[in-house]
């Protein structure tokens, strides 16, 4: 396989980046992340992963508008590329093939 | 932004610092927003730990600043190549300046490696915390102490069971030979007579058996592997050796018990066999008695006691314990890990030993990289200065000061790196002499990695410290002055130079001073009149010879060429171990705590020895009685209190006898010690044999004495000591210390002459002109060369002022270690002095002169 391949917290990230569209950045993602999940994350992680997908070509980023709450600094605002939706949908098909054979859990 | 609770300032500041200037604005965004959130949430504790824990949570290369940071590589080669270029057309510069670095780190490594060495001794057995040796105080009344390193037999039983602080105690003789049979020839091994424990104490590891044997059966022995090397073969780990017997010479029977590891040569205890201490008290049965101070005793202490606790715990064991006899003699304990450095007692206190040396050296070895950095410090300065055209330039091309201190420091370490180097290359080149010298074995194993960084380290500092001085004076001076040469503009730069050079020959003349001193000491030493005669004279064992067959042996020997004459003794008369306080005469004290040496002799003994009688006779031969009598020397005389002492009844050892003789004092230990009292007896048993030579007839002496060893002794190898080679090697450590001076002496009157060469040369340059309009003006060679000189004999005068009070403290107290010494008088004071002075003048005068002759047009021309 010559493609990007990455991991389950990319994934997630990904997804995320993929579900909210608009004003994607680093709080933003971290205020998703922790409602969906559950879990706790600090702003540099995020930033590490963001950055790692964005080299990987899976994210692409331009500096957006400035808030009060900021101070006045801009945001990095990520986008989700084609790439990075190809590899999100290659994921679910293979997922989806492999639950397609997967036996019922009758103990469930 | 008007917020009331702002992040934290030092975090945020902090963020600011490193953050690359692209990243901050989302990294401090993103960081201010979440702050921002968790105010109202989370409350302001939390989120300002939050924020500060982030900020050194983004504290990673990937959002560092760059641009700053990163080294020019592009100026770095080219401060590089301008050094190399510098070095090439000063040759002469570079190559004293790195070889007088060289010099002394070269020096101060082979310091580091004998210092080294020398810790490493008696670290080697497990638990070594724990083992200890055990020493006497023994109190006079006169209230000298002497500390004794043996101790009495019974001794041990009673440490090892009645003291709690006591885990072990063994014992050993003070060492024994064992001469195996082993066709065609023999194996002589050096061990000792110990008791078992000595294995469980020092956890010696056994490679065959054990040595369980020892406790049981007398007649047992363990030897070492290399003793199982040479006895059996190299092949011996093949075979099952244990439960053989073990024949010496004498008949003797041993049953091997087993085969430890050999004892690591860092050791204070070495021993290739040990016969159990059981077999040397059936053979020696007076070796039980409680008044034979003649053993060494290891003990090892229970975990939770300490030494100090320990020893409060046994002090009192001889007294508590000794049946017979009420003695006081308090018992001491010494780290075995000590026993190397620390071997000196005075009045019952330890009072350091080998350790001084250690430290001598170890101050010296600084002081000579010191000299070595001032020096490169002081050269760097004074030729930088020759490059302000070049610096000036620079500057009128707009080099900013640091990028110009950077070029310097960058030569300056690159120098220090060429004197590592070159002194690696020495150390390798002269560590099998210094080895020689030192009387060391040690391998060039010491180049680890991390000896290598730490050198690479020390270097570095040396390089930037000694550069940096040069590196902001040439950069701090103004452009246009620098074009112009101007170089004495600076009149604290010369100062520190002139500080440097006298630093330097302080140093040095306290060095020759010193060398002097202990050179002088040694000297004394050799060649005092110890009031016996230890030229030409020949120590032998006596070996199977019996007193009768010892008669026989003499008569022939005496008819032999070469033999001037041949007595007889129980040891070295110059180096007397055995003493005691049994000695009664009438009228002694009961209270009176005095210990006398005891020598036993032939009746050829003091004339043989040149010993001087001062009142009676010597022994004879053919008065029996005299076997019973006794010759004493002044020291006792007074301290029995005799005025005539001759025909007075001393007894001792239960043997009643009369005083035949008083001799002058002479020395029977080392001239560290005072005279000591002695009583001289007829030797029932001697061991020693002295034969004294006819002068230069050595050799023929030595053929005569071998042949007649054949005859008597075929199964001895044939073995023996001039006398005045012994008493030599007592001061070992002395010659040593000496040799090492000297060298030490050599190197920094090298080092500080290059820094006076270095200053001179300096200065002439800056007066050529002066020089030239003197000479144009009439002046004369003689008042050119003292305008010249004057400035650094000051120089040499100041330093010899300080050195002075300096040098006499110091060996001052290296000597007082020495009963019989020399005087620090004002010769030697003079002699330092001296070739100090003498040294700067050779080393100015070349300069001095040749910028005198110069031809005072060429110098004027100059521009």
């Amino acid at each position: 396989m010559n493609e990007t391949s990455i991991g389950s917290l990319e994934e997630t990230i990904l997804l995320i980046v993929l579900v909210m569209q608009e004003d994607v950045y680093g709080v933003s993602v971290v205020e998703e992340y922790q409602s969906r999940t559950g879990k706790t994350i600090s702003i540099p992680a995020i930033h590490t992963v963001l950055k790692r997908l964005e080299q990987k070509g899976l994210v692409t980023s331009k500096m957006g508008g400035a808030t009060t709450e900021r101070g006045g600094r801009k945001k990095r605002i990520f986008e989700i590329t084609k790439a990075g939706y190809k590899i999100l949908a290659d994921l679910k098909a293979t997922r989806d093939d492999l639950w397609e054979m997967a036996p019922q859990f009758k103990t469930i | 932004m008007n917020n009331p609770t702002p992040p934290p300032k030092l975090a945020d500041r902090f963020l600011k610092w490193y953050c690359h200037e692209d990243l901050l604005d989302e990294i401090q965004g993103d960081l201010y927003e979440q702050y921002h959130n968790n105010l109202s949430t989370k409350g302001r504790r939390t989120a300002r730990q939050k924020f500060t824990l982030d900020v050194i949570r983004f504290f990673r290369p990937s959002s560092f600043k760059s641009t700053k940071l990163t080294v020019n590589t592009q100026i770095l080669s080219n401060y590089i190549k301008v050094a190399f270029r510098v070095f090439k057309k000063e040759k002469a510069y570079t190559f004293t300046n790195v070889f007088g670095l060289a010099l002394g780190i070269t020096c101060s490594l082979f310091i580091y490696l004998w210092v080294n060495d020398e810790l490493k001794y008696n670290q080697w057995p497990a638990g070594v915390d724990g083992i200890h040796y055990v020493l006497v105080n023994q109190i006079e009344s006169s209230g000298t102490i002497h500390t004794w390193r043996t101790t009495p037999q019974p001794l041990r039983e009673v440490l090892q069971d009645k003291y709690p602080a006591i885990e072990k105690a063994a014992i050993t003789n003070w060492g024994a030979t064992l001469i195996l049979k082993k066709d065609p020839d023999h194996v002589t091994l050096s061990g000792h007579y110990g008791s078992p424990e000595l294995f469980e104490i020092f956890s010696i590891p056994f490679i065959q058996g054990d040595h369980q044997l020892l406790y049981k059966q007398p007649e047992s022995i363990v030897i070492s592997e290399s003793a199982a090397t040479r006895y059996f073969g190299d092949d011996w780990r093949s075979k099952n050796l244990i439960g053989q017997s073990i024949t010496d010479k004498n008949s003797r029977t041993f049953t091997l018990s087993g085969i430890f590891e050999n004892i690591p040569k860092h050791s204070t205890l070495k021993f290739d066999f040990t016969i159990p201490f059981d077999y040397y008290v059936l053979i020696n049965p007076s070796q039980k008695h409680w008044g034979n101070y003649n053993h060494n005793m290891y003990v090892k202490l229970a975990p939770e006691y300490s030494t100090a606790s320990a020893n409060d715990n046994i002090r009192n064991a001889i007294s508590e314990n000794r049946p017979d006899q009420q003695e006081t003699a308090p018992l001491i304990l010494q780290p075995f890990s000590s026993l190397y450095l620390h071997n000196k007692y005075e009045q019952g206190q330890l009072s350091g030993g080998r350790i001084d040396y250690v430290r001598l050296l170890s101050i010296s070895a600084i002081l000579i990289l010191i000299l070595a950095g001032v020096n490169f410090m002081n050269l760097t300065t004074a030729k930088s200065a020759k490059r302000s055209k070049e610096t000036g330039i620079r500057k009128v091309m707009g080099a900013v000061k640091s990028s110009l201190r950077a070029q310097f420091l960058t030569e300056a370490i690159l120098m220090t790196l060429l004197a590592f180097i070159l002194s690696a290359f020495f150390t390798m080149t002269l560590l099998p002499y210094f080895n020689v010298l030192a009387g060391k074995e040690i391998d060039s194993d010491f180049f680890t990695p991390q000896f290598i960084l730490g050198s690479l380290g020390l270097i570095l500092s040396i390089g930037i410290i000694s550069g940096l001085y040069p590196a902001f004076y040439m950069a701090s001076l103004h452009p246009i002055l620098s074009l112009k040469g101007i170089m004495r503009a600076d009149r604290s730069n010369a100062l520190f130079r002139k500080g440097l050079v006298v630093f330097q020959f302080v140093i040095t003349i306290v060095m020759i001073f010193g060398s002097i001193t202990i050179y002088k000491q040694l000297q004394y030493v050799f060649s005092k009149n110890l009031g016996l005669d230890r030229e030409n004279v020949v120590k032998m064992g006596f070996g199977d010879l019996t007193p009768q067959t010892f008669e026989i042996y003499r008569e022939k020997l005496l008819k032999m060429p070469g033999i001037l004459g041949v007595a007889a003794s129980d040891g070295d008369p110059t180096n007397i171990g055995s003493s005691t306080s049994d000695p009664y005469w009438v009228g002694r004290d009961e209270k009176t705590e005095v210990y006398f040496s005891i020598l036993a002799v032939n009746s050829d003994f003091i004339p043989l020895m040149s010993i001087q009688l001062k009142e009676g006779r010597n022994f004879d031969r053919s008065i029996a009685s005299d076997s019973n009598n006794y010759i004493i020397n002044e020291v006792s005389a007074s301290i029995m209190g005799f005025d005539d002492p001759i025909g007075k009844d001393l007894e001792f050892w239960g043997q009643k006898g009369k005083i035949i003789g008083v001799t002058k004092n002479f020395h029977i230990q080392s001239l560290h010690a005072p005279y000591k009292p002695l009583i001289i007896r007829m030797d029932p048993q001697p061991s020693l044999m002295l034969i004294k030579t006819k002068p230069n007839m050595t050799q023929e002496a030595i053929a005569s004495m071998e042949t007649l060893h054949k005859e008597f002794q075929p199964d001895r190898t044939f073995d023996f000591t001039f006398m005045d080679k012994a008493y030599n090697d007592r001061y070992k450590s002395e010659l040593l210390v000496s040799q090492l001076t000297l060298y030490f002496t050599i190197v920094a009157i090298v080092i500080s002459c290059l820094g006076l060469l270095s200053l001179v040369s300096f200065n002439t340059e800056i007066k050529t002109k002066e020089i030239g309009i003197r000479k144009v003006m009439g002046a004369s060679m003689g008042s050119i060369l003292s305008l010249i000189g004057q400035e650094f004999l000051v120089l040499i005068i100041i330093a010899f002022v300080m050195a002075s009070p300096l040098a006499y403290f110091v060996m001052q107290d290296w000597l007082d270690q020495f009963a019989f010494r020399i005087d620090l008088d004002v010769s030697l004071f003079l002699l330092a002095g001296i070739s100090g002075f003498l040294l700067t003048l050779l080393t100015i005068g070349h300069h001095a002169i040749r910028a005198a002759l110069r031809n005072p047009a060429d110098a004027l021309r100059d521009e």
